[in-house]
């Protein structure tokens, strides 16, 4: 989701919420270093030196960690709500939105309602995984930010991804016609024959005279082609992981198709194009592959550990009301 | 299912001499041209019970019945895809559903008979008719090559001849050749006048089925019989050729035309070019703006082929409006109609015009778009889409880009929608809201899905649960024909589907199921021509800059 004008009114939600709560925090817990009229009624009021308890065990405290903990299970239902995309509970735009300025919101909150201290070792493990979980979202919210515009320019061909494993398949399956055409190859016109000639092939016209069986020489096109193809283009285009290879790399690519187009006579220039542009199809797809990857790889943190930070909020809220 | 190769595959070859037996009206074509006919033509012998031809099968043959009689149907259900929303409807999609017309009305405007390429329509509720000897079906097929429209099957022993285009041109006369053909060819066509078979064919069809078809236009149903029966004996019955314009945007109106067999291209004149509005059916009307609001046409109507029509002139169609206040009423809500659909459309600025015409999206009327720099490729449209079509989608992210937008694979609500011009049951029609919307009808032959040029439409599977109850519906004239037994609905078959636009939801799935707000349906001249435009505007500005992702969100505001 793209940050931009339509976010303002929950970004402005959000700023005057955070400063309230900060208002309050410090009308409650510092009344004698500012004077805020900012604060709870009287008999809500604990002093957490008095007391000894934290500020997450006052009435102040525990509003702000209960508030958390409601936008935490809101901020896991959006989880759900993309399960069912059609139920008509809302837009999943506004859902998102929700998640993403609520969960914002519990930065000042729970480190309000933890009182700038880490606590015991389990509130201490629970912020950590709560970091963990802003942290992957913001990083989240960024890629999606930029990746889709860079997907846009950089993967003209960009295809279904489910589609890509059957794609490629298609295009080594290309290969590998071409392959099988230049053994024996056919020539396709007397022109071509002339130029193989004059480059020392033996060509021998079979009967029926249909077709043209060249016996290349070692340095002919098609001999040429041959190597290319075995050596860079099939395996490449074969390969499951093909930015390892040579051809993976646009720039090296490009030298390599122009000094093959070089090698080859005039009537070869077509098919090492398409050669070409298979491979530069290929690596589209790979490069799609990395994009589709980064966009959504992040999730595998985000989601779990925000499962896990449920469950440590659900044991934490327990052992504090068993305690209180 | 595949053209035949064969055109004639089966039954005993007719030489032109049989041939004037069994068709004597042949008599009065010129001796030379008759010979044309020779090897057109078959005699074929069906026993009771024996199928005649199969609704959805291509073929281009027409048949006559020379002897006996019989059923002409539609197999398949009369049910349509369903779609459910909310728990119950994510219980219902664990399979395929089929809900049939009296479940579910898809709308007021259906016509309420099944258009078939016979003399006569089917009822919705009850899709079974008898043709008898002196009829004529498969014209249309024969004609155009659109699949069969229905299935015939013998109700006792009969004899037909089955012939060519040629003899059918020969009989019904008006085989026109358009000038695009003329050019491109050096043979010279022949054309035919017809022969008194086609005279006799319309003093049949006005006596049996012309009354019938009025009765079955909802726009008549409030006629009296009396009236009928006058309007009857003054209308008259013309036929129109390929390409030939029946009436032309600007001419004074003189006519309202009723639609008996072909396709009408209704298409205004545009500084561009030609617009086409739509295209009309069987059972179709037009003609009645100019009458009502006394104005010249307000478009062109062309035949598609060969086109029947029932034409009732000014005077008595005046006064049927003076008769029946309620035909004015209603002829004045479709004018109205009619005419906000018409109205210009913007001529897009600040476009790239050539990828916007080369892509067709001039055409489009209301098209997926999917903006690629902000969607990230999450595919819950796609899901969305499934979740509320039965598990189906019919929106695949992937097609054409323009600018930074993807044109998704779903149907465009096209201004020409050429899959409506040969469905052989008419079950493809356009709403008045852009919808395509495909009726319960549909034999599921496929044509509509190979016409679309974007490859919007998709041949939906579906399972049959119940067997056709048609049989029962018309009592069998003796004991040993009630025996008949009528071949059960296919357990499988196909069911022609393409985006609904969700019509009975306020926002389509796909676009309410975006959480990035990439997904949109837009009217692209006007969509692009503002947001291109704003952009355009904005961009060269070194003070204040704003994005084209606002500007959409203007756009869209103002749409």
């Amino acid at each position: 989701m793209i940050i931009n004008r339509q976010h303002w009114g929950w970004a402005a939600f959000v700023i005057v919420a955070s400063i309230l709560a900060v208002l309050l925090y410090l009308g409650e817990f510092h009344r004698d270093r500012v004077t805020i009229p900012l604060r709870l009624p009287e008999s809500l009021h604990r002093d957490v030196k008095e007391t000894g308890r934290s500020v997450g065990g006052t009435p102040l405290g525990i509003t702000y960690g209960s508030v958390s903990a409601a936008i935490f299970v809101f901020a896991a239902l959006y989880g759900l709500r993309r399960k069912r995309p059609t139920l008509r509970l809302g837009r999943l735009q506004t859902w998102l939105k929700g998640h993403l300025w609520l969960t914002l919101l519990t930065v000042p909150l729970i480190l309000l309602h933890c009182g700038f201290s880490l606590g015991s070792p389990m509130t201490a493990m629970l912020v950590v995984v709560y970091a963990v979980v802003m942290i992957s979202g913001v990083y989240g919210l960024v890629l999606q930010h930029f990746l889709p515009r860079l997907m846009k320019e950089r993967v003209p061909l960009e295809t279904i991804f489910e589609q890509i494993p059957h794609v490629r398949k298609q295009l080594e399956d290309l290969a590998i016609d071409l392959r099988k055409s230049l053994e024996p190859a056919l020539v396709p016109t007397i022109a071509a024959v002339e130029s193989l000639t004059a480059a020392g092939s033996t060509v021998t016209i079979t009967e029926p005279a249909t077709s043209i069986v060249v016996e290349a020489a070692p340095d002919s096109s098609i001999e040429v082609m041959k190597r290319f193809l075995d050596e860079a283009g099939f395996p490449y285009l074969s390969a499951k992981r093909g930015d390892k290879l040579l051809l993976g790399n646009q720039r090296v690519s490009d030298e390599q198709f122009r000094l093959l187009k070089v090698s080859v006579g005039a009537d070869w220039q077509p098919k090492v194009e398409q050669l070409q542009a298979w491979c530069d199809e290929r690596r589209q797809l790979d490069l799609q592959t990395k994009f589709q990857h980064w966009l959504h790889a992040w999730l595998l943190v985000h989601v779990p550990v925000s499962v896990l930070l449920l469950i440590f909020t659900a044991w934490h809220a327990m052992a504090a009301l068993y305690f209180y | 299912m595949q053209p035949s190769t064969e055109k004639l595959e089966h039954g005993e070859r007719l030489s032109t001499e049989q041939l004037l037996q069994y068709l004597p009206w042949l008599k009065e074509i010129p001796g030379p041209q008759l010979k044309w006919a020779d090897g057109a033509a078959v005699l074929r012998h069906f026993k009771r019970g024996d199928v005649v031809c199969h609704e959805g099968e291509f073929a281009s043959t027409a048949f006559y019945i020379v002897s006996g009689s019989v059923d002409i149907f539609i197999a398949n259900k009369i049910a349509h895809v369903n779609t459910r929303h909310g728990i119950g409807g994510f219980v219902a999609r664990m399979k395929s559903f089929l809900v049939s017309d009296k479940q579910g009305q898809r709308d007021s405007g259906s016509k309420g008979f099944i258009p078939i390429d016979a003399s006569i329509d089917l009822s919705i509720n009850s899709p079974l008719a008898e043709l008898g000897s002196g009829e004529l079906f498969g014209e249309m097929t024969c004609r155009t090559f659109q699949p069969r429209s229905a299935t015939v099957q013998a109700r006792e022993d009969c004899v037909m001849v089955e012939f060519l285009r040629v003899v059918l041109d020969m009989l019904m006369g008006s085989r026109d050749v358009d000038a695009a053909t003329k050019a491109s060819t050096k043979v010279k066509a022949a054309t035919f006048k017809g022969t008194s078979f086609k005279t006799e064919l319309d003093k049949k069809y006005r006596e049996r089925s012309l009354n019938n078809h009025l009765r079955s236009v909802p726009l008549f149903a409030s006629l009296d019989e009396n009236f009928l029966a006058v309007l009857n004996q003054s209308v008259e019955l013309v036929t129109f050729g390929k390409n030939q314009v029946i009436c032309k945007q600007g001419d004074a109106a003189d006519a309202f035309f009723l639609i008996r067999s072909g396709m009408v291209k209704v298409s205004n004149a545009l500084p561009g070019g030609e617009m086409v509005r739509t295209y009309l059916g069987r059972g179709d009307y037009f003609g009645e703006i100019g009458l009502l609001l006394n104005q010249p046409r307000s478009a062109t109507c062309t035949a598609l082929d060969t086109v029947s029509l029932v034409k009732i002139a000014k005077p008595e169609f005046e006064q049927m409006l003076t008769t029946f206040p309620a035909v004015r009423q209603t002829l004045m809500q479709v004018a109205e109609t009619r005419l906000a659909s018409s109205q210009k459309k913007d001529v897009p600025r600040g476009l790239n015009l050539d990828e916007f015409l080369n892509q067709g999206l001039f055409e489009a009327q209301n098209l997926l778009i999917i903006d690629l720099d902000r969607c990230t490729r999450c595919d819950l449209c796609v899901r969305a889409c499934a979740e509320a079509h039965d598990g189906v989608t019919r929106l695949l992210r992937d097609g054409l880009r323009y600018d930074r937008y993807l044109v998704a694979t779903t149907c465009r609500t096209c201004r020409d929608p050429l899959c409506m011009t040969q469905c052989p049951v008419g079950s493809i029609r356009r709403k008045d809201n852009l919808e395509i919307i495909i009726e319960d009808w549909c034999i599921g032959c496929s044509k509509c899905a190979e016409l679309c040029p974007f490859g919007n439409i998709n041949m939906h599977p579906v399972e049959f649960m119940e067997e056709v109850k048609a049989a029962q519906a018309t009592p069998a004239p003796t004991p040993e024909a009630a025996k008949l037994v009528m071949p059960p609905a296919p357990k499988k078959g196909f069911k022609a589907a393409t985006c609904d636009l969700c019509t009975d939801l306020p926002v389509p799935s796909c676009v309410y199921a975006c959480p990035h707000d990439a997904a949109r349906r837009v009217d692209p001249t006007h969509y692009f021509s503002t947001s291109f435009a704003a952009t355009a505007r904005w961009q060269p500005s070194k003070f204040k800059k704003r994005t084209t992702h606002d500007s959409d969100h203007d756009a869209l505001k103002h749409k």
